[in-house]
């Protein structure tokens, strides 16, 4: 058996059992453990085969079938080490996480928590556009049940916003895959390099469109992101994984791969459709950081944020590769302990509001302060890998656009600030009469662990 | 021997008229239904009837004696028929009869229906078309008024839209046989000259059969005869009844359009009737809270695709739809049908305790909502993909973009129920005795669901080779 299989079907499986777990509590946790840790192993151990190897796991006939690539490009194994490393992580932190909650129906859970990641991490290793999307529809089905998981009328609506959202991108994402399959017939993507050039031309923009839209709801782009925040209402693992990490990844994934691979740099330029995508994504990065100075909600803010900074991807990706894919990673890096540290504040004093926030520094110190240090990475400021990344991000000024493309990122920096910085000083300098509380450590070591190896990586690069 | 197998079902028929208690008509019907499946399903026999096509009964050559014509459309759908019939037969004989009459009835009735069934899809000539249709539609009425007094009332607007839909299509049949002075329908499309009253012969023909399988304008009468009919008759009458005019006029349409009676003008109309199907059917489904009443119109948005398959002339799709829609109903109408029998749920807000009566049925409603959704990898997916295929080499972006919306106003009402499933609290009330004979047609098909979600798409490949 292939290891990319045993990869994506060692997730699925551990789903499978999770959900027929019954009530052996016990056994179900060490599934749930053990599923990252294999597929981290697999991942460090497998050997990268020969660029143009797929394995087929399903053929449907008429060169449509579900496959997996042996060696993935660049984004997708980012996309894959991301993944697969903060879902081990996450786990732990879920666990804990539901003990503490008392999390009802939490097999559930668990069970749809493994399939979601292991979804995202089919998406990332997914040799054709039909893989992708299959793997990506999977992945809103798993989503679906975590964001109601409160199960009250709130919790519903915004799961039923969530599904009408990304199932009308899916459609969308269908429509431009049937269009390049019936033209090309090839819709292996990970080392095209552009595969629109069969396409007839009239078609080729309502491909394009059709292609980006369809991705971009998943990534969170300004006019289709009202979703995210709404989803907020899942439990904190869900919004700390799948909807800073996983899902959204997904989408802006999907749009790397649909700018640089399927549409091809050439021709997006050439079309002008570029245009677009850097108006959208550049509002979005203004949009939402202005909106999150609006929030009172700590997660909220954090989605909002979230909004901005992946706008900061697609947006850096319409030039280059690698400082969206830098961006990729410090970005996972630094929102998972952000929504980490929110739950655990939420978990230990039940405060959800900014305003309530004050002294939080004194009473959770560890958690507190890998929050702080993940807020000045977010904002750009060392020592955290935001402040490479974003380096990064400005050292690419393309010709004739660079007053406008540094001065987005600039701006957005400080407002940034201007959301973040608040809740630092109000949690650490504010004082209220609060007892120190213990923290529990299932919860703040993945915090404290990820939030250190943000701060080695700086020193990496 | 293409004429054994309406036959077998035939014969079985009017051996359970005569069953008595040590021999119920219960065994005799799953008896032959089984026969009949072995007959539908060997390989040798499929190709052998593919390559010789035509047959005549008693050894009457086609103009004159009583033709069976075997082409892929008709005969996919004769094994769908046997399938099908097969599971809603062996469902039927799971729910206790609760009227003191015995079965013999209802099995008869059934069995004849399930003939006729497949004799339309075979037969090669207009009138044998017009006389099995009418016998299908006969039994249809009387397997759903069987001694309930609401299937009784909404049969009766089943019988009053049939009944006229069989004059027209009679009325069309005389004006072609008029026009052409033959009623085999390989000899018609040869016909070179068609004249005026041809085609209106034909538009008869398709207008009555549009009012048959319930496409939007005309569909005035499948919601109250779904809704009202016995828990019995759910394994055999939603899945398939319907389908059989499409399978009727897929064919005239490939016939003709391989000639000269232009077929744009029916493709405009059907392809436009069939969204409009899909997006009615799927909204009015959204205010329904009895639950056969949405699978109902979900029915009614389902055909509406099949109705633009036909209209593009999809092959593919088109097969892939019906095959799909028919598992996926049969599951859906089987286990409401199971849960209203045995645990008494009737309308969405009784769902809630679904997850704890029946965690199977509540399974079964997840994958086959996703399949009707159009999710991959199950089996709906598949015909929205090659309909989207078709309906782009036609340039008519209107119909992709309603098929892309079915997906989402899918969405908008099986959410519903999947929410009242999915989410709710657990309370603590026994399980419900749903005997396993009930469950296991409706767990066989809702696992075929997701088996043919993988392979059909390539049987239908390789018999498109074959036709």
């Amino acid at each position: 058996m292939n290891e990319m299989i045993l990869m994506v079907s060692t997730g699925f499986i551990a789903s499978l059992c999770i959900a027929l777990s019954k009530n052996k509590h016990i056994f179900r946790n060490i599934i749930f453990i053990t599923a990252p840790f294999l597929v981290l192993l697999q991942n460090i151990t497998y050997q990268r085969g020969s660029l143009v190897n797929e394995i087929k796991i399903a053929d449907f006939g008429n060169g449509l079938s579900l496959a997996v690539v042996d060696s993935p490009n660049m984004v997708a194994t980012l996309f894959l080490y991301v993944a697969s490393v903060l879902w081990l992580f996450a786990a732990f932190y879920t666990l804990s996480y539901i003990q503490k909650n008392s999390l009802k129906k939490s097999t559930r859970f668990l069970s749809l928590f493994t399939l979601a990641v292991s979804s995202a991490i089919g998406i990332s290793i997914s040799a054709n556009l039909l893989s992708l999307f299959i793997f990506y529809e999977l992945l809103t089905m798993a989503t679906w049940p975590l964001v109601a998981h409160k199960e009250n009328q709130k919790a519903k609506k915004s799961a039923r916003l969530y599904l009408y959202y990304t199932l009308g991108g899916a459609s969308l994402m269908m429509l431009g895959i049937v269009i390049i399959w019936k033209y090309s017939g090839n819709m292996n993507f990970q080392y095209a390099n552009g595969m629109l050039e069969m396409v007839p031309s009239n078609l080729q923009k309502i491909t394009m469109a059709a292609l980006l839209l369809g991705s971009s709801v998943k990534a969170a782009v300004f006019p289709l992101h009202s979703w995210l925040p709404k989803a907020m209402v899942a439990p904190t693992p869900v919004s700390a994984l799948l909807h800073a990490v996983a899902v959204v990844k997904a989408g802006v994934f999907a749009i790397l791969i649909v700018i640089h691979n399927v549409i091809g740099l050439d021709l997006f330029f050439q079309s002008g459709i570029y245009k677009y995508v850097l108006f959208f994504s550049g509002f979005t990065i203004i949009y939402a950081s202005i909106r999150a100075c609006g929030e009172d909600n700590l997660k909220k803010r954090l989605a909002y944020s979230t909004i901005a900074h992946l706008s900061y991807i697609v947006y850096a990706g319409c030039f280059s590769l690698l400082a969206a894919v830098l961006h990729f990673l410090a970005h996972a890096l630094m929102k998972i302990v952000l929504f980490m540290a929110a739950g655990v504040i939420q978990t230990e004093t039940g405060k959800k509001k900014i305003s309530e926030i004050a002294g939080i520094g004194p009473m959770l110190p560890k958690t507190f302060s890998a929050f702080t240090i993940m807020s000045l990475g977010l904002i750009g400021l060392p020592p955290v890998v935001g402040f490479v990344s974003k380096f990064q991000l400005l050292g690419y000024v393309p010709d004739g656009l660079s007053s406008i493309y540094s001065s987005i990122f600039v701006l957005s920096g400080m407002i940034s600030a201007a959301y973040l910085l608040p809740i630092v000083i109000k949690g650490w300098f504010e004082l209220s009469k609060t007892q120190k509380i213990k923290e529990s450590n299932g919860m703040t070591v993945p915090i404290l662990i990820i939030t250190l190896s943000a701060c080695v990586l700086t020193l990496l690069n | 021997m293409i004429f054994a197998i309406p036959l077998s079902f035939f014969v079985g028929a009017t051996f359970c008229i005569l069953a008595n208690k040590k021999i119920n008509a219960k065994k005799i019907a799953i008896a032959f239904a089984l026969v009949n499946l072995a007959l539908c399903f060997q390989d040798k026999f499929i190709n052998n009837l593919l390559s010789k096509g035509s047959f005549g009964l008693g050894g009457w050559t086609p103009p004159y004696g009583i033709e069976f014509f075997a082409e892929p459309v008709g005969l996919t759908f004769v094994c769908l028929v046997s399938m099908i019939g097969f599971f809603g037969l062996m469902y039927a004989g799971s729910i206790p009869s609760r009227s003191k009459l015995n079965d013999n009835l209802f099995f008869a009735l059934a069995l004849f229906l399930l003939g006729a069934l497949q004799a339309i899809c075979l037969s090669g000539d207009l009138f044998n078309i017009y006389v099995w249709l009418e016998l299908s539609s006969i039994c249809a009425f009387a397997i759903m008024g069987y001694k309930t007094k609401e299937g009784a009332f909404a049969t009766f607007n089943y019988l009053l839209a049939a009944g006229v839909a069989g004059v027209i299509f009679l009325l069309g049949t005389g004006l072609i046989y008029g026009a052409s002075g033959t009623l085999n329908l390989a000899q018609i499309s040869t016909f070179s000259n068609p004249g005026q009253s041809m085609s209106a012969g034909f538009a008869l023909i398709i207008t009555s059969l549009l009012i048959k399988m319930a496409l939007t304008p005309f569909h005035f009468w499948l919601p109250d005869a779904y809704g009202n009919s016995p828990t019995k008759t759910l394994g055999i009458i939603p899945a398939i009844v319907t389908k059989a005019p499409a399978i009727v006029l897929f064919k005239i349409a490939l016939q003709l359009h391989q000639n000269q009676i232009n077929w744009s003008n029916f493709e405009f109309f059907l392809s436009l009737m069939g969204a409009g199907a899909v997006i009615y059917g799927s909204l009015i489904a959204v205010k329904q809270t009895q639950l056969k009443k949405i699978l109902a119109y979900s029915s009614i948005a389902q055909l509406g695709l099949v109705a633009i398959g036909i209209g593009i002339l999809d092959v593919k799709g088109t097969l892939i739809q019906i095959i799909a829609h028919s598992i996926v109903k049969f599951s859906l109408f089987c286990s409401v049908g199971a849960l209203e029998f045995f645990a008494n749920i009737k309308t969405i807000d009784d769902l809630k305790s679904t997850f704890q009566k029946s965690p199977i049925l509540s399974w079964v409603f997840i994958i086959c909502g996703f399949s009707l959704a159009g999710i991959p990898p199950f089996a709906g997916f598949f015909a929205k993909y090659y309909l989207v295929v078709s309906s782009l080499e036609k340039n008519n972006f209107f119909i992709v973009a309603v098929i892309l919306l079915s997906s989402l106003l899918t969405a908008g009402y099986f959410l519903k129920i999947l929410e009242n499933i999915v989410f709710t609290k657990y309370t603590k009330k026994p399980k419900s005795s749903i005997p396993k004979t009930t469950y296991f047609p409706i767990v066989f098909n809702c696992s075929l669901v997701i088996i043919f979600g993988i392979f059909l798409p390539r049987i239908i490949s390789a018999l498109e080779g074959l036709a």
